[in-house]
């Protein structure tokens, strides 16, 4: 029977299985490639560790600190792992199947933090249609296929979507050679941080197309060429503005959505608004002793916030571990309101000296002021002269200014 | 109608417009304003019941494209001798080269595209059709009948996936119960099993996500799904087994015919010596049978478009739910339904619409739109957002809208498989059993010589692995034999790259990463290859000992080019 | 031109102006350190470099992939850097690296690895 059970070994479950170690528990780390790292391995771009070490370090130098660190701790880890079922045992642990080259992994555990990660929205999702040509990318796909493999997708690119790692991967096929088109975005506002429209379209002279959206691949073999259309408010694109533009390949990098196939199988509920788990500020699930963090809870833009949040996880899960049966004393609800695109955890342990909070407004906003109230008393309140969606907001506070008897309304 | 009243006819929707009787068929020519006015003149003239519709008529509004030849032009080919060559690698063609594989004869199918059931055969929901939609004196009720019994000795033999779970057609008007006499009658006269109604209270409690105001049933038994590429997958395996050579990436380019036999097959590969031809080449049917001076029908294409949902959306039904048939007034424009597939997803569609390209297998939003909307009335629980993908084919439709399963009267050493549109799936295996016996028959009349099972015919091939779906004892076990089916690459299907080999290694390999998606599924989950796309590629290049640059996602290649080799 | 400063997470909207006589006067900044990004980003600006290196088969089986990503160990002209980046195309590196050692030299500028292998 092991302690803490970590799915995942990107930078959630890496912070995770360092903080239930440390914290004494028997930790076991199963990832489903061969090295560790997770998607950090392939983001070789740099702004990484500005919060939490100060510098500006790329992700596999941020993935090295970890590992460096989990390595000399008694940490069981197993590589081309692939856990393919969780479920709940009558005693409250949990059994774990894994796939592994040596064979079946079958083994229980006291506490399971799930740090899965995220999966890209694909092109169909977003209705791309016109002819079925190869030349058409996923962001995560391409920026795998460049920065691990050295392959392009060829050598005068469009990019649908101005999220970060749309930004991202315009800037690094610029640096290997590539023609950049432009950087196609059906909403009227960015969806990346604003640091990455700088540094990636800015600096090169990538045009960035707001309100416009790509409809069409046409091509016989490989892509020739894409349709680009206007977008109304509704972001649907408005045909009589369709023009060609004449490109080899298409990156498309249009949201992130929480992995949480895992989870499926088992009594967890979800959080309509971060399209992960519903969790207390600790990590913990519906599901006693089943912890979530990282992008497999909500989408974060900062790595450093996955290590803050997974590293209580880590502890939580050491804790709940060593304390089994004992299930949440007092819980609070938050409700959010107003132009809040989510806040996080949507659920409040009493039994834990402070909450982090994580949120993200739904809107651009200017001069707002984020106020947490109980029965009608504040708590917290925070004004804000800038928010944007892609950027998102964190706050402490402590659990003894919170009354356990009522929810937490959140209100921007 | 006769032949004066149809020039009549065809003069209204075009002046100019005649049709005349050769060879008993119905040739019509002359000049429309538009495509759809030219499928109009081809549909009158196939209300004369003639032998076939031959449509000459030319539209001045679009214009065909060229047919999508390969890039190859060799003669690695040249100078080969086969007894028979089959002209496309479809799931009718497959089906009867592998009926023809067990016989002495050597077999070679050739196929323009670079995988066997690269167009329609891999482009519709797999369904085996019971049959009760088709008229009982087409020959497509024939072969589809006969070939729905099939399935469940071939599925067993082959390994591939058939669940024959039977289908719904769902009334949503009272009056249609008055149809249930008439299905009875339907079935009996087409041999479909087992048919019988369901009452609306009963659905109910069976298919839960069916609208509420669904007044009854009738249910098909008979009616079955298999993954399509799969099956034609493991129809081409048992014929490659039984040493029949497929050649992919061979257009036929021209047919040579002496003394009223095909002598010659010309291919962008050099020439093929055949003593038999079998023409299963679905949309361009009509232009290889033109090639052999037999041209007596014409295949319009009938586009359609299917999209795949969420397996999380299939708890939406066990079972195909359809639309009454009879509701829709043209017995050709298929209902389409809602399908769960042999892998859990669940399909919805299709949509028919004319079109002048035969290779046309783009999407539209429109379609997608209009198909949701159609079947969002029977089952309500259809959303948008539980679409993965889509994708769309051509169906290879004669006027006739029936098959032509039939030897040459021109060539008398060619067999024709066309036209085959849906039922096309459920009825190949029983058209490959009369193809096979047309050629037995072509054999002993003109060469002389007996053909016949050989007793050495592999009959059986072995289903490849599935680790998702082993029992865990037995998954263990494969992997500590090979520790390649432990290590999963398709993390959204849950595909091992033990499993990714066997197909790179098995009787009939394609080194092509939506060739291996097809028979292993990967990439084919939520994340549509994004994770495992760049894994599959270096199987295939390490399996093919080629480079990761040539190889192939489709039609074109994956990558194009190195990091810093090229500067703007 | 207005600016967003990067050197430390209070990230400080700076507007930087130049007049006739060429004087660069910056305002909004904190600190000393936001003055001088931004006089550099007007005149010059710097920027790391990040980009990946090709490694030998054997060190890319090693390694797992074919690229090693690197870091240039000081910023660079932010309108060179294409030119370096392709600049770094023969480069190989043949043994075992940890993180921070140099894995290769162009155009006057070193790359470290960014990480062990």
């Amino acid at each position: 029977m092991i302690d803490v059970l970590v799915i995942g070994g990107g930078p959630g479950g890496l912070a995770a299985a360092v903080s239930a170690s440390k914290a004494g528990a028997s930790v076991m780390l199963l990832d489903r490639e061969h090295a560790l790292g997770g998607i950090l391995k392939q983001c070789i771009h740099d702004g990484f560790g500005l919060q939490r070490f100060h510098k500006q370090l790329s992700g596999p130098s941020y993935a090295q600190a970890f590992i460096d660190e989990i390595l000399l701790l008694p940490v069981d880890i197993r590589l081309d792992c692939f856990v393919f079922e969780v479920s709940c045992l009558e005693d409250g642990s949990f059994r774990v199947l894994a796939s592994s080259r040596d064979g079946i992994i079958d083994v229980n555990a006291l506490a399971v933090v799930s740090a899965t990660g995220c999966r890209e929205r694909t092109a169909r999702q977003v209705s791309i249609h016109g002819d079925r040509v190869s030349g058409v990318f996923n962001a995560g796909c391409i920026q795998n296929l460049v920065n691990l493999h050295g392959y392009m997708p060829g050598q005068r690119c469009a990019i649908l979507g101005s999220g970060d790692i749309g930004l991202i991967m315009a800037r690094r096929l610029t640096l290997e050679g590539a023609e950049v088109v432009g950087v196609f975005e059906a909403k009227k506002t960015p969806s990346g941080l604003e640091r990455n429209i700088h540094q990636c379209l800015d600096d090169f002279g990538i045009p960035l197309h707001l309100g416009c959206t790509v409809t069409r691949t046409i091509g016989h073999r490989r892509l020739e060429a894409v349709e680009v259309a206007d977008t109304d408010d509704a972001m649907n694109p408005i045909l009589s503005t369709s023009r060609i533009v004449s490109v080899d390949s298409l990156i498309v990098s249009v949201g992130l959505i929480p992995e949480v196939e895992l989870l499926k199988n088992l009594p967890v509920k979800m959080d309509s608004r971060t399209h992960g788990p519903v969790i207390d500020q600790k990590g913990m699930t519906s599901v006693p002793g089943l912890f979530c963090c990282g992008n497999s809870s909500l989408v974060y833009d900062l790595v450093d916030y996955v290590s803050l949040a997974s590293e209580t996880a880590g502890q939580s899960a050491a804790k709940w571990a060593k304390n089994r049966g004992l299930a949440r004393k007092t819980e609070i609800q938050v409700h959010p309101s107003g132009p809040l695109l989510f806040i996080s955890p949507s659920l409040i342990d009493m039994d834990s000296s402070s909450v982090r909070f994580f949120f993200r407004a739904s809107e651009e906003l200017e001069g707002r002021t984020l106020t947490l109230c109980q029965n009608g008393h504040e708590i917290f309140k925070r004004t804000y002269s800038v928010l944007r969606p892609p950027q998102m907001e964190t706050f402490e506070i402590r659990t003894e200014l919170l009354d356990p008897d009522h929810a937490v309304e959140a209100s921007l | 109608m006769n032949l004066s009243a149809l020039n009549r006819k065809l003069d209204a929707i075009s002046p100019g417009i005649h049709a005349f009787i050769d060879d008993g068929a119905v040739h019509i020519e002359g000049q429309c304003s538009s495509y759809d006015d030219v499928v109009r003149c081809g549909i009158l003239a196939a209300r004369l019941h003639s032998r076939g519709v031959v449509n000459d008529c030319t539209c001045a509004d679009v214009k065909e494209e060229p047919m999508r030849l390969p890039e190859t032009q060799d003669l690695s080919l040249d100078g080969r001798s086969f007894d028979v060559v089959v002209i496309g690698a479809g799931v009718v063609g497959c089906a009867i080269a592998m009926e023809l594989s067990h016989r002495n004869l050597s077999v070679a199918v050739l196929e323009k595209e670079y995988d066997v059931a690269v167009r329609a055969s891999s482009r519709n929901d797999g369904m085996i059709h019971p049959g009760i939609d088709l008229h009982p004196g087409q020959r497509k009720t024939y072969f589809n009948c006969r070939g729905n019994r099939m399935y469940t000795d071939l599925s067993q033999r082959l390994g591939f996936k058939f669940i024959r779970n039977g289908s719904y057609v769902v009334f949503d008007r009272w009056w249609n119960l008055l149809t249930v006499p008439f299905f009875h009658l339907r079935a009996a006269m087409c041999h479909v099993d087992g048919v019988r109604y369901v009452t609306h209270r009963k659905l109910g409690r069976l298919q839960t996500s069916v609208a509420s105001w669904q007044k009854g049933a009738m249910f098909l038994p008979s009616s079955g799904i298999v993954e399509p590429y799969q099956a034609t997958v493991a129809f081409a395996e048992n014929a490659a087994d039984n040493k029949a050579s497929f050649f992919f990436d061979t257009a036929v380019l021209d047919l040579i015919c002496t003394d009223g036999l095909v002598s010659q097959v010309i291919t962008n590969r050099g020439t093929i010596h055949a003593l038999s031809v079998v023409n299963a080449a679905g949309v361009y049917s009509d232009r290889i049978a033109a090639l052999a001076n037999d041209r007596f029908f014409t295949i319009h294409p009938r586009k359609g478009t299917e999209m795949i949902l969420d397996k999380d959306a299939g708890s939406i039904t066990e079972s195909v739910i359809a639309k009454v048939p009879f509701s829709d007034v043209k017995q050709h424009t298929k209902g389409g339904g809602v399908v769960r597939t042999a892998s859990g997803n669940i399909l919805v569609g299709p949509d028919a619409h004319e079109t002048i390209q035969r290779e046309d297998d783009s999407t539209s939003s429109q379609s997608i739109t209009d198909i949701l909307a159609k079947h969002k009335a029977t089952v309500p629980s259809l959303d948008k957002r539980q679409i993965i993908t889509y994708f769309s084919g051509t169906r290879a439709c004669t006027y006739e809208e029936d098959f032509v399963v039939e030897r040459s009267t021109k060539a008398g050493n060619l067999v024709h498989a066309a036209g085959i549109q849906s039922p096309g799936l459920t009825a190949a295996p029983a058209i490959a059993v009369e193809v096979a016996s047309d050629i037995d028959n072509i054999f002993s009349d003109i060469y002389k010589r007996s053909i016949k099972v050989r007793s050495d015919a592999i009959l059986t091939r072995k289903a490849p692995h599935v680790v998702s779906e082993m029992p865990l004892q037995q998954r263990d076990e494969l992997i500590r034999s090979n520790p390649d089916y432990g290590q999963i690459v398709c993390r959204c299907e849950q595909v091992s790259r033990g499993e990714i080999i066997e197909v790179l290694r098995s009787s009939l390999p394609v080194y092509n990463i939506d060739a291996v998606k097809r028979r292993c599924r990967c990439g084919m989950g939520r994340c549509q290859g994004s994770f495992c796309s760049p894994s599959v590629a270096g199987i295939i290049a390490e399996e093919a000992h080629c480079s990761f640059e040539s190889v192939c996602k489709g039609l074109g290649v994956f990558v194009k080019g190195k990091v810093k080799e090229t500067s703007r | 031109m207005n600016l967003v400063c990067v050197n430390c997470p209070k990230g400080c909207r700076l507007t930087a102006i130049k007049d006739e006589n060429g004087n660069i006067s910056v305002t909004g900044n904190s600190c000393p350190k936001g003055i001088e990004f931004a006089t550099s980003e007007l005149e010059c600006p710097m920027r790391f470099l990040t980009t990946t290196v090709a490694l030998s088969p054997e060190m890319a089986k090693r390694f797992g992939f074919e690229r090693l990503p690197v870091i240039s160990t000081e910023k660079v002209p932010r309108d060179r850097m294409v030119e370096i980046s392709l600049s770094l195309a023969s480069c190989v590196v043949s043994k075992p690296l940890r993180i921070g050692e140099t894995a290769a030299k162009a155009s006057g500028f070193i790359f470290a690895a960014s990480c062990s292998f």
